[in-house]
């Protein structure tokens, strides 16, 4: 008698078997194109048999398990390359718009307005009388200085660009470490394997990535951490620590990147990150455009002192002497932003100093020849010795390089990452086919589970009749 | 050996990637057919960025030394020309002094001539103090001072040599020391001075005087054939100068357009491959879409 009714528990596991794993491979299919969704898989074991009359009677099937297909080296793998990846991209993007800005190939820019201002110089020598020429030599002479400033300007608006993305950046971490801590919270208060929130977790975790290097660390009893950069425990488990941004004012002002653990103060983080776009626009704002502004400031510092010093050295149409050309700068730093006319030459054009003798002028053409020929000058800067316009032509040249370098990580760091993307999804993505392959082996599961039961059925009825 | 698992999101990274690429490959090479340049951005080839400023700079300054030559060359010929007009009129005033040296000559002949010569300084007065653009040419440096006035003539200007650049190491000279070549400074002769005295040897009919202003005239004519010629050497120096100029233009724009021109036709063939490779890649694409969904669609 038990024999017979063990063909009903063994239909009726089957037929829940069958459902369960239809039910998965609905999930599955349904989720096929859910960022960071894991397949899942029913893991099916054989009902320990029952023993009658010393045969053992089989009782059908469980679902032992559902797990999701995950490796953690994939995932590791993929939250690298994203940190690469949003590092090289966001460096990429914000030398892309420098360049942008210094590019010269197709119009005018301080290159040729520094060959120019010289010409000017050299028109004036031609004809150092001339009011027509002092007029150009003063046009040339500002058009150079607004085109330092711009430059300049550009280089200050790019940096204070990248600080209101790390501030945005800043937000969307602190968003992404509360959703963090969340789902950690409701995981460890559901019961089971909670599949879904570790895939939502883990989705969010590499988005995290993106912006900064992160590392996380769970234990057996789901307590989860994230770290940031060098240690920075952005997630104690369930409470989510915040990131802030402070003006530091040895360097301009711009935003340091802070994190206040608890109700402690905000401690600087910003030479901890090691990755992700943070450090992309870290570095560009910090390293590659001060040094650009650098040398930009120091172009214009010794353009300015040795126009200068020739200048002064002259005398004007007036029979005056010892008057700059441009206004006269303090220090390098922000020379490239201050460059400008002298108030004495600015709107007078005979204050231009083109002789070297008081007994020349008018015609005599000495000085303005000199100030025409630093064009071909060596001239002395802090890194080396050049022209002004090989000293430009060399910043134009770092500007193109870092970008093209720049440009090539990003290439480089996206093909990592859609072969970090691929790897996951071999291990964890969908495959609609296996899903549809699934499907049918689970609908004739079912199927035959239901004969099944509707042979039990018909023996019962048989059994019933014979009685 | 396993096979490799392949899930729908593999097959949407690969086709993506690949468009993206096929894309990027194509957009690289539309600007180069577009502009007619290889570089067209400061990261296409930042080895060559440098030449690139550097050659152009070149240029600028090429065709800003061809505009001082050209301002070298009409100064120096307009000054040349006005010594060449006061040459003629010392050609003339030995003529007169030759017709003057008649012995038989009438008093009232002798009065027109000395006239002559009169009219002749005035002449000369006006070569002397010649001015281009408003300013005066034989003054030095002091152009805006009339270089020759008074009874007897005097120079009132100054010996200030105004040089032209022209090329990064050259100048040349371009006026003429007025004080040398009219009045005789540096052991010349006043050209003035002689004028006068033949006027005043031809009024008295002082014979003697004459034949002397007669050898002092070949003077001055030598005087002005040398600057004449000192022009004519100033000259040809400009001339070679220019040659130099002309060359380094020529190589200058060669070297730039090797630097940063394009092969129009390698251009236009690359750009015709990558778009028939990107038309490719959306044409698998779509297929590989379309073929998936059909199988899915059997089950």
């Amino acid at each position: 008698m038990g024999a017979r009714f063990t063909i009903f528990d063994a239909a009726t596991s089957a037929l829940s078997t069958a459902s369960l794993g239809i039910s998965i491979a609905g999930q599955n299919i349904s989720n096929v194109n859910t960022p960071g969704y894991s397949k899942q898989t029913a893991s099916l074991i054989t009902l320990t048999p029952q023993s009658a009359g010393g045969v053992e009677i089989g009782r059908g099937v469980k679902v032992n398990s559902v797990t999701n297909s995950r490796d953690s080296f994939a995932e590791l793998s993929l939250q690298k390359a994203e940190s690469s990846q949003g590092k090289s991209e966001a460096s990429s993007e914000s030398l892309l718009a420098i360049s942008e800005v210094f590019n010269e190939i197709d119009k005018d820019g301080l290159a040729k307005f520094m060959d120019d201002f010289f010409n000017a110089w050299q028109d004036l020598s031609n004809e150092p009388e001339s009011t027509s020429a002092r007029l150009n030599v003063l046009s040339k002479g500002e058009i150079l200085s607004d085109r330092f400033n711009a430059l300049s300007e550009s280089l200050t608006d790019a940096r204070e660009n990248i600080d209101i993305k790390i501030k945005a950046i800043v937000n969307e971490v602190n968003n992404l470490a509360t959703q963090i801590a969340n789902i950690t919270s409701e995981i460890k208060s559901t019961p089971g394997d909670s599949l879904a929130l570790r895939d939502q977790r883990q989705y969010l975790v590499r988005q995290l990535a993106n912006f900064v290097d992160v590392s996380t660390v769970e234990n057996s009893d789901d307590d989860f951490q994230v770290y940031i950069g060098t240690g920075v425990n952005l997630v104690t488990d369930t409470t989510a620590n915040t990131l802030g941004v402070q003006a530091n004012i040895s360097n301009d002002g711009l935003f340091n990147i802070t994190i206040a653990v608890g109700s402690g103060s905000p401690q600087d983080i910003s030479g901890k990150i090691n990755s992700g776009q943070l450090k992309g626009l870290l570095d560009v704002r910090d390293s590659k455009i001060p040094s650009y502004q650098d040398e930009l400031d120091e172009l214009a510092y010794e353009l300015v002192d040795e126009v200068n010093t020739l200048h002064a050295a002259g005398y004007d149409l007036d029979g005056d002497t010892g008057n700059n050309f441009f206004g006269s700068l303090a220090a390098i730093a922000d020379s490239a932003a201050n460059i400008s006319l002298s108030a004495t030459v600015d709107g007078n054009p005979d204050e231009i100093a083109a002789s070297s003798t008081l007994a020349g002028i008018p015609g005599n053409n000495t000085q303005s020849l000199a100030i025409a020929s630093l064009v071909d000058n060596t001239i002395t800067f802090t890194s080396k010795s050049t022209t002004f316009g090989f000293y430009y032509g060399d910043l134009l040249t770092e500007i193109g390089s870092d970008t093209n370098l720049a440009i090539n990580e990003a290439i480089f760091s996206e093909d990592v990452l859609a072969q970090a993307e691929t790897n996951r999804e071999r291990i964890s993505g969908v495959s609609l086919e296996e899903e549809q392959l699934d499907l049918i082996r689970f609908q004739s599961h079912m199927q035959a589970a239901a004969r099944l039961v509707q042979v039990a059925a018909d023996v019962l009825q048989t059994l019933v009749e014979l009685g | 050996m396993s096979v490799t698992r392949v899930s729908f999101g593999s097959n949407q990274i690969a086709i993506r990637t690949q468009l993206r690429k096929s894309q990027a490959r194509y957009n690289a090479k539309i600007l180069p057919t577009t502009t007619g340049r290889s570089v067209n951005h400061l990261y296409d080839d930042s080895s060559r960025m440098s030449n690139i400023f550097n050659t152009r700079g070149e240029i600028q300054r090429n065709q800003q030394y061809q505009a001082n030559i050209n301002m070298a060359r009409i100064k120096l010929e307009y000054a040349e020309s006005r010594i060449s007009l006061a040459k003629d009129v010392f050609d003339r005033a030995r003529d007169i002094a030759l017709t003057a040296q008649d012995p038989t000559l009438s008093g009232s002949l002798s009065n027109e001539l000395e006239s002559q010569i009169n009219d002749l300084k005035t002449e000369l007065l006006t070569y002397a103090n010649a001015s281009f653009g408003g300013r005066y040419i034989f003054s030095g440096s002091d152009s805006d001072t009339l270089p020759f006035s008074g009874t007897p003539t005097a120079f009132n200007g100054n010996n200030v040599a105004v040089d032209i650049q022209i090329n990064a190491s050259v100048s040349v000279q371009v006026n003429f020391d007025g004080e040398e070549v009219f009045s005789g400074a540096g052991g010349g002769i006043d050209v003035f001075g002689v004028l006068d005295d033949l006027a005043t040897a031809i009024g008295n009919a002082n014979q003697t005087d004459i034949a002397t202003e007669i050898g002092n005239i070949d003077t001055v004519l030598e005087q002005f054939l040398n600057a004449i010629a000192d022009s004519g050497a100033r000259s040809q120096k400009i001339n070679a100068i220019e040659s130099g100029i002309l060359d380094d233009k020529l190589r200058f724009t060669t070297q730039l357009s090797d630097l940063q021109d394009a092969d129009i036709a390698e251009s236009i063939s690359d750009l015709v491959k990558e778009e028939n490779a990107l038309r490719l890649s959306f044409e698998s694409s779509t297929r590989i879409v379309q073929f998936l969904a059909e199988i899915r669609s059997q089950f």
